[in-house]
């Protein structure tokens, strides 16, 4: 039976190299969080500003990853975007999360016409596409800085509400639910401080992920030219340099490498966390 | 017989109410939006004339509830609107620009689904040093932002070496016809079409991996192998069959990220899509026009989802269950 | 209302929907608690025995009021329970408390034992911690397990299953109750571990003599070894009721005999000299159930009475038995 030990023995390999995919993603956000937190003392030109250099110089001394079409310090933009694009990330999250929570858990607690309802709202959200409508949203109520946080939030928030109601209704079956209750437990209590902690592996890695989708929409936004103009924005940066791929190329690939690497690292850390939040439920 | 048309009726009450759901946001849209809505709907620029004419045609001096029911028949009907900017009627530009995108969309699906599935499963029967590259690989794929990688590809391939063109579907002025024409579209097609299967074979190689490793734990991999069928026959034949549904159902429901996906690589290569509408009627402030692709883009993707469901409860008969 | 009975059930009804026609209206009920009423008096013990699918874990639920009832009344200590509205009911809960059937899916496993029997007299009391954790200690200690310390700060998953059943005891007893239900306490337990929870029960059931038990199994040995008097259900419906000592030793509705029938006997001359019904049929899906006595489908005494009429109780040596063979008396 060769081919089971050696099944084995993969196996094995890969239960590690799961863990070391937490490990990796972990490092690659920490970085990305430090470098955002830290922008200004890693930069040394304000990213805005114009001319601060000659425009479409390739990357040199003073400015390592070049200057744009209107003189600006690329580097110094990248760094910031990076700030621009974490910060966006985590906020509109944070909007989706209580959002989200709030409509599933009383979708998933109380069952009767207000979870009907709810879920009739919710299912229906989830089919438009997120991006459009985030498009569309900006567009029309300007685009500003909070809008953008507001539009994604507003476009994340039904797939929480879905996951989270999913797992109340799985979890609210549970034995020690009914002897909470069969205590006296009062329902808020039994919400947050039963069903809710039971619930965290499952919506942990969804957050993550969720996170990385805001960016992304962030960027792609920016990239059609939907953004703030007064905010550095990696999407931006690749907008302008559209129009210049032909001369400068450095314009559009090191804002495109860091957005890359944000998303490289969060999809490690979101897709690490779900194998490992897993099999350790199973074990017990 | 019967049950499946059951199940096909009850899918279409599923979906056909989202229609309604797209036009009634967009409707609450215009109308939340700030200032009047009249130039939302008539674009900014537009002289006297053609605002009060634009009032009046879509009843904005009326009741709310009015109004909402005039905008639902005008948008049923087709009429999504005129660009003042473009001096066209709003869905006449964009349904001249749809036979484009859904190219591209659907030549990136069929690239991505072969490919990927015929990496995946290698991926899955071979473990080792390759299927960890290969992990990364998708990893990486699945992480690049389409925008970026079109700008990249076109940069490598069309700048520096000069492979392929620089954008749009054909060459201008060239006047070819027939096979050429045909020949010089397909060249066009290559880059913007690879740049978009790039995420998606990323992702269906990951699944079609997964998907596959766990039907060759099965026993009846294991009774196969007994028989004494080849290891490739095992792997192609029995494992895949059984592994494919976790696939199809994924690449069936994607078509809606590929869309998005192909609006904004259309901008990249200036294909004449819906994406490179909507980045230009942004750019001018068209509103009506990006109001417009929103409804038809999600509209498009409502039926597709709403395709792939039927076909897929029609593949599955234990779907249709639900 | 007022006797001396701790526990008044009367005519209790739990029917949930079962299927539903296109519209939405239901069309049938799965009937799992059907016209139950009993007594248990003070200080008593009760088993209630019955297959699974009797209808005896909902009966249970619908006295601590976990699920509403279809109709009916329970009165406790005088105090119809359906009455009371939330708060009240909550009040009452430190008096009414239940052990469940599977220690490990009762007990949340995200918290410490400590916090799962702190969590009780925090709800319930306005003790100070420390009061609280000696409190908790002197718990840990009453259900066996010492030195309290070493279970304290530990998860659920980290305990055996016997220590977490003692756990969801202490939990239930902390508040002193008068009415303790324990649902099949000791068949999700390893065999050798069920001897010293029923001991626990017992001991239990010695210190706090104006407790009630009621105990709910198909086993019917761990009856016997706890309750005094017994309560036989089948398909939602008791078909006998009495002292446990006389049911086992004699019993009346044919029912019960093909229960008891199915506990082995040590010795094979009184295991061979046994009246041994033969076991027939299934029991009957309780949505539809046949008209009449629910049993006479697998009952070998049926007559034609039986399928049609469900019987009565009919009082028979101080017991109470529901089968038309004792109408005469």
């Amino acid at each position: 039976m060769s081919t089971n030990t050696n099944q084995k023995k993969k196996v094995k390999r890969s239960r590690i190299l799961l863990n070391s995919r937490v490990y990796a993603g972990l490092i690659i956000v920490s970085a990305v969080v430090v470098i955002a937190v830290f922008a200004p003392l890693l930069t040394w030109f304000p990213p805005l500003k114009t001319l601060v250099g000659k425009p479409f110089t390739p990357p040199n001394e003073g400015h390592p990853f070049g200057t744009d079409d209107l003189g600006r310090d690329i580097y110094s933009n990248v760094i910031y975007g990076i700030r621009t694009s974490l910060t966006i990330g985590l906020s509109s999250v944070l909007i989706a999360i209580v959002i989200g929570t709030l409509i599933g858990v009383l979708a998933g607690y109380y069952r009767g016409f207000l979870e009907d309802f709810l879920m009739r709202i919710t299912d229906m959200t989830l089919i438009l596409p997120q991006f459009l409508l985030a498009l569309v949203i900006v567009a029309i109520f300007g685009q500003s800085f909070t809008n953008i946080i507001i539009a994604i939030g507003i476009v994340s928030w039904p797939g929480l509400a879905r996951l989270i109601r999913a797992e109340f209704l799985s979890i609210k079956e549970r034995q020690f639910v009914e002897a909470a209750r069969a205590i006296g437990l009062p329902d808020s209590r039994i919400i947050f401080g039963e069903i809710l902690p039971n619930a965290i592996p499952a919506v942990i890695p969804y957050i993550i992920l969720q996170v990385n989708s805001a960016i992304l929409i962030e960027a792609g936004l920016g990239f059609l030219g939907v953004g703030d103009p007064n905010v550095p924005s990696l999407g931006l940066m690749l907008n302008t340099a559209q129009q210049y791929l032909l001369t400068s190329w450095w314009m559009a690939v090191y804002p495109g490498i860091m957005l890359s690497m944000i998303v490289v690292g969060l999809n490690l850390l979101g897709d690490g966390l779900v194998e490992y939040l897993n099999p350790r439920l199973r074990k017990r | 017989m019967s049950q499946a048309l059951n199940f096909i009726v009850k899918r279409l009450i599923q979906y056909i109410p989202m229609i309604f759901v797209v036009i009634v946001i967009n409707f609450m849209l215009i109308n939340l939006a700030p200032g009047d809505p009249t130039y939302i709907l008539a674009g900014e620029i537009g002289d006297e004339e053609f605002i009060k004419a634009t009032r009046s045609r879509l009843g904005l001096d009326r009741p709310i509830h009015e109004r909402l029911l005039i905008y639902i028949s005008n948008v049923l009907r087709g009429d999504l609107g005129y660009s003042y900017l473009r001096s066209e009627q709003v869905s006449k530009l964009i349904l001249d620009r749809i036979p484009a995108t859904i190219f591209l969309v659907l030549s990136a699906m069929a690239l991505s689904a072969a490919v990927g599935i015929l990496i995946g499963t290698v991926a899955a029967a071979r473990r080792g040093t390759l299927d960890v590259t290969l992990s990364i690989l998708s990893l990486i794929g699945i992480s690049i932002p389409y925008f970026w990688l079109g700008q990249i590809i076109l940069i490598v391939f069309a700048v520096y070496l000069g492979l392929f063109p620089l954008g749009g579907m054909v060459t201008v002025g060239a006047g070819y016809k027939g096979f050429d024409y045909v020949l010089d579209v397909l060249r066009h097609m290559v880059l913007p079409v690879l740049t978009l299967a790039t995420f998606n074979i990323a992702y269906t190689t990951k699944i079609t991996r997964a998907s596959v490793l766990e039907s060759l734990t099965q026993d009846y991999i294991v009774t196969a192998r007994a028989k004494g069928l080849s290891e490739r026959r095992v792997v192609f034949v029995h494992a895949l069959r059984n592994a494919l549904i976790p696939v199809v159902t994924y690449t069936g429901f994607n078509t809606g990220v590929l869309l998005v996906g192909a609006i904004l690589t259309e901008t990249v290569f200036a294909w004449p899509g819906m994406g490179s509408l909507l980045y230009d009627s942004i750019k001018l402030r068209d509103y009506p026009v990006v109001l417009g692709i929103f409804i038809y883009g999600s509209i498009i993707i409502i039926i597709a989802n709403l395709i792939v469901d039927i076909l897929y409860g029609l593949i599955d008969p234990r779907i249709r269950v639900r | 209302m007022k006797n001396s009975a701790l526990l008044h059930v009367i005519n209790l009804k739990k029917y949930f929907p079962a299927g539903r026609s296109f519209f939405g209206t239901v069309r049938s009920y799965v009937k799992a608690v059907d016209d139950v009423s009993f007594q248990v008096e003070k200080g008593s013990s009760l088993g209630i025995v019955g297959e699974s699918g009797s209808g005896k874990t909902t009966l249970a639920r619908v006295i601590l009021r976990l699920i509403e009832p279809t109709s009916g009344t329970v009165y406790f200590d005088g105090v119809n329970i359906f009455s009371l509205d939330k708060n009240e009911l909550r009040k009452l809960r430190p008096q009414i408390q239940m052990v469940f059937q599977d220690p490990m899916a009762s007990l949340n496993p995200r918290k410490k034992i400590k916090q799962i029997l702190e969590q009780v007299y925090k709800l319930h009391t306005t003790l100070d911690l420390k009061t609280i954790n000696e409190k908790v200690a002197n718990l840990l200690e009453r259900v066996g397990l010492t030195p309290p310390e070493l279970f304290l700060e530990r998860y659920p998953h980290e305990l055996s299953g016997g220590q977490r059943q003692r756990v969801c005891i202490a939990r239930a007893i902390a508040l002193n109750p008068r009415l303790l239900i324990a649902d099949e306490p000791v068949s999700a337990l390893d065999v050798s571990i069920r001897g010293q929870i029923i001991n626990l029960l017992l001991d239990i059931h010695r210190d706090f003599p104006e407790m009630v038990y009621i105990v709910i199994s198909h086993d019917i040995a761990l009856i016997k070894s706890i309750c005094e008097d017994t309560l036989v259900m089948y398909a939602g419906k008791v078909v006998e009721q009495g002292k446990t000592e006389d049911i086992i030793k004699k019993p009346l509705h044919p029912y019960t005999s093909m229960l008891l029938s199915a506990i082995p006997v040590p010795d094979p001359d009184i295991a061979k000299s046994r009246d041994r019904p033969t076991i027939t049929g299934e029991t009957p899906s309780l949505i539809n159930p046949p008209p009449g006595c629910r049993f006479h489908t697998r009952c070998p005494y049926a007559i034609e009475k039986c399928r049609k009429e469900p019987p009565p109780f009919y009082n028979v040596e101080g017991r109470e038995v529901a089968c038309y063979l004792y109408e005469k008396q």
